[in-house]
């Protein structure tokens, strides 16, 4: 009734020319095998697109040809089947018993990793503390585990022109999210509702649910810097800060706007000015050859001079890309200072200025997502070109 | 929909989900079965344990993130990042709260070296919570290194977590509440499915009907599977067309103050086939003798028996999950499963009043491409298990 073809997120070719890129990165680096733990680098080496790493789930690639083995349980089966390259997929079953490290063993002891130097994938929410101490226990005598120093991520970090292409059309579908967002905010609605506006426009629009909640923090809890539960009613003279994501096949951009209502205050619009003359100045210098520090630098010299040295967060972005849950922060790299990454055209990062005034509880934050190139930034998002105060 | 005020030790105002009292109780519990295993601290990991002892509700833990309880009366310490300041102190109990700034040689692990430095614990046992999403692998070696020689780390993932299982009078309020969103989602989302529509209007509409009633973003999902998708055990990008003879898995949960309760229904658009309502009814069966065994004083893994057993006698033992559920409670992302436990075969935790568990009975076929699925969330009482849904279960067609 319904069968199932391979359907890959890119094209065969691509995802092979992937997977021979990190082969060729394991083979400089001495490594003989790469245990892969983050979904994003399932997805982005073989287009394998699940949940599952929510539990114990590893492909164990090597540095020669030898074809991928994934290690993964039952419900994810079909999906692996039918959304990846990956040809041979071994199950391991939850019961007392269970001991996916041991068949792991049992895996690499196939490919002849016995004694070998092996990567381990370690910064990401696919591998927690307690997963890494079962394959640290089953691998001892048999193997070299060593941290991986975040290599699939890094390799990564440059988009190609296809994915540049997906996170352009998520930039599209972002702006009109952030066009329906304001045109809803206004007093006596509840911030979840314009949380469910910008999710009707994203899932209408064909965009998934993304990796991370959307904030929509108003009122007090816009100085916070992450969401939180519990629906506000918008007043009528309030404060909202929205920062969210928009995914498009996995691939997110972000933005980050403040609507205020009612009022705007003199102090307000100083730190509306100074994020956003910040946010400006920030993008105006990236390009290739300024590292990531630097831009942080901008940051702090925007708001400094804006006299709000004491109000500054540690970090002003991030790379952004491919991620699942829990967050679209595609670190590293963070945008901090003495960062030393430099800007290279095809990184994709977003930038936001982020002001929480603790005297008066006034709350500005501006961001978006641009794409570096061999000259000026390309913005993958826009913003309205002045704060939105609704009267 | 009441913030509770509370003042914190220091005298500052703090708003929370919970009574600060019955806070305090779970922290003085925690501190008993610390004490009781020879831990002088707990180190916290879990998003899921900050906010269960202090209220502290962020998702902060994407990066380095540590509370330090102590076994004994000691101040409790924050560790975490600028972003999670100004929630920490307004909305958590936490007594001192740290930050670390991120730079290139930033090491929170150090500075965590340094608190328990501070609180006179070297020498002594300490428990971490490892089995967490909030500690990565790569964070886990950076403690180890960090506190080598220092203080003997010892997994103490089960605490907090095992204390958690059995819902206090005020957390299973929430429960319900997140029964009746799940109920109005799955509702919206049927009157949503229809032939040339996207399924992801399905999505739309049952996250929006959460949102609207006074729920929050769930911590996964809903996953929405339609057509040869519908057979899959996971949510997947991209969204699909529905067609005029078509099928759909839905399972989501919706979450009030962070408690998640979950529920799987089939919908078939058009007329179902023959094969489709024969899985159903085996789900149906299914998930029926599970609601009914489910009783206090019984072993969890008998549920997934049922499931093995009605599920093999319709000749699908080759097509069957190895678990057919698990606890739910309050959860972050990225998962909405609360484990351990999970419901399978053998395992010999023993129910008890107060308890949430989800069972999905999910019957793929994937040789004929046809997926029914059943589940419900439900509480264990002194009697029957109270079930969260009052939708009946039936195959939706739309």
């Amino acid at each position: 009734m319904f069968t199932g073809v391979p359907v890959l997120p890119f094209t065969r070719e691509e995802h092979m020319a992937r997977q021979a890129t990190l082969r060729r990165a394991l083979a400089e680096k001495g490594f003989d095998a790469i245990l892969v733990f983050a979904q994003e680098s399932h997805f982005w080496l073989t287009g394998y697109d699940s949940g599952g790493f929510v539990f114990f789930q590893c492909a164990v690639i090597t540095a020669d040809e030898t074809p991928i083995t994934l290690l993964t349980r039952r419900p994810d089966l079909l999906q692996a089947r039918q959304t990846s390259t990956i040809e041979d997929i071994r199950l391991w079953w939850d019961s007392e018993a269970a001991d996916p490290a041991g068949a792991l063993r049992d895996i690499l002891a196939e490919k002849g990793l016995a004694g070998k130097r092996v990567a381990v994938e370690m910064n990401t929410h696919g591998l927690t503390g307690w997963n890494l101490h079962r394959i640290q226990v089953a691998m001892a005598g048999f193997c070299t585990l060593e941290f991986d120093q975040h290599m699939i991520r890094l390799l990564r970090l440059i988009k190609s022109p296809a994915e540049i292409e997906v996170m352009r059309d998520a930039g599209r579908l972002l702006d009109r999210s952030l066009e329906a967002v304001i045109a809803a905010t206004k007093p006596g609605v509840m911030d979840g509702a314009l949380t469910a506006e910008y999710l009707s426009v994203v899932l209408g629009g064909g965009g998934d649910m993304p990796p991370n909640a959307p904030l929509f923090n108003s009122g007090a809890r816009a100085v916070y810097g992450r969401g939180v539960s519990q629906p506000r009613r918008l007043e009528a003279i309030d404060q909202i800060v929205v920062e969210y994501p928009v995914a498009l096949r996995r691939y997110c951009v972000k933005t980050e706007w403040t609507v205020l209502l009612g009022q705007c205050t003199d102090k307000q619009r100083h730190m509306y000015d100074t994020v956003r003359g910040t946010l400006a100045q920030m993008t105006e210098i990236s390009r290739p050859g300024t590292t990531l520090g630097e831009i942080f630098d901008c940051h702090a010299e925007g708001l400094d001079a804006g006299g709000y040295q004491g109000a500054r967060f540690g970090a002003t972005g991030y790379s952004v890309g491919l991620t699942y849950a829990p967050t679209s922060m595609d670190t590293p790299p963070m945008i901090y200072t003495g960062n030393p990454t430099v800007c290279q055209p095809g990184m994709v990062l977003f930038f936001h200025v982020m002001l929480g005034d603790p005297a008066t509880g006034y709350a500005m934050g501006v961001g978006h997502t641009l794409l570096i190139t061999e000259g000026a930034p390309e913005l993958l998002t826009g913003l309205p070109d002045d704060l939105t105060v609704v009267l | 929909m009441p913030e509770i005020a509370a003042v914190a030790a220091d005298g500052r105002k703090v708003s929370l989900r919970f009574a600060a009292q019955e806070h305090a109780e779970r922290l003085a519990r925690t501190r008993a079965s610390l004490r009781s295993r020879g831990l002088a601290a707990l180190l916290v990991f879990a998003q899921e344990s900050h906010y269960w002892l202090t209220g502290f509700d962020t998702s902060g833990y994407v990066f380095f993130q540590v509370g330090v309880i102590t076994a004994d009366e000691r101040p409790t310490v924050l560790l975490t990042r600028r972003p999670d300041l100004a929630q920490a102190r307004d909305a958590s109990l936490y007594d001192d709260i740290r930050i670390w700034l991120n730079a290139e040689d930033a090491d929170p692990a150090q500075d965590l070296r340094d608190i328990l430095i501070e609180l006179g614990l070297q020498g002594e046992r300490v428990g971490i919570e490892y089995a967490t999403y909030g500690l990565t692998a790569a964070n886990h070696r950076r403690v180890e290194e960090n506190l080598a020689g220092l203080v003997t780390l010892e997994d103490a993932s089960d605490i907090v977590r095992f204390m958690r299982l059995v819902k206090s009078p005020a957390e299973l309020v929430y429960v319900r509440e997140a029964g009746r969103l799940a109920d109005l989602a799955v509702t919206a989302m049927i009157g949503a499915t229809a032939a040339g529509n996207l399924d992801c209007m399905t999505t739309a509409a049952g996250v929006s009907a959460m949102l609207a009633a006074g729920g929050e973003m769930p911590a996964t999902g809903p996953l929405v599977n339609s057509g040869p998708r519908a057979i899959y055990g996971r949510g997947i990008g991209g969204p699909r067309m529905l067609e005029s003879d078509d099928q759909i898995m839905i399972e989501l949960a919706a979450s009030y103050y962070r408690y998640h309760v979950c529920t799987e229904e089939t919908i078939s658009v058009g007329p179902p086939s023959h094969r489709q309502r024969a899985l159903f009814a085996l789900a149906t069966e299914a998930m029926d003798q599970v609601l009914d065994h489910a009783r206090a004083g019984r072993a969890l893994g008998e549920l997934d028996d049922i499931h093995r057993r009605v599920l093999d006698r319709g000749g699908l033992a080759k097509e069957r999950f190895a678990a057919c559920g698990y606890a739910i409670g309050c959860t972050f992302r990225p998962t909405w499963m609360d484990v351990p436990p999970m419901i399978y075969s053998g395992n010999p935790l023993i129910m008890r009043p107060g308890m949430v568990f989800f069972v999905h009975i999910m019957v793929p076929d994937s040789v004929a491409g046809v997926a029914a699925g059943l589940g419900r969330s439900f509480v264990i009482t002194e009697g029957a298990a109270e079930n969260l849904s009052a939708i009946p279960p039936e195959l939706h067609l739309c």
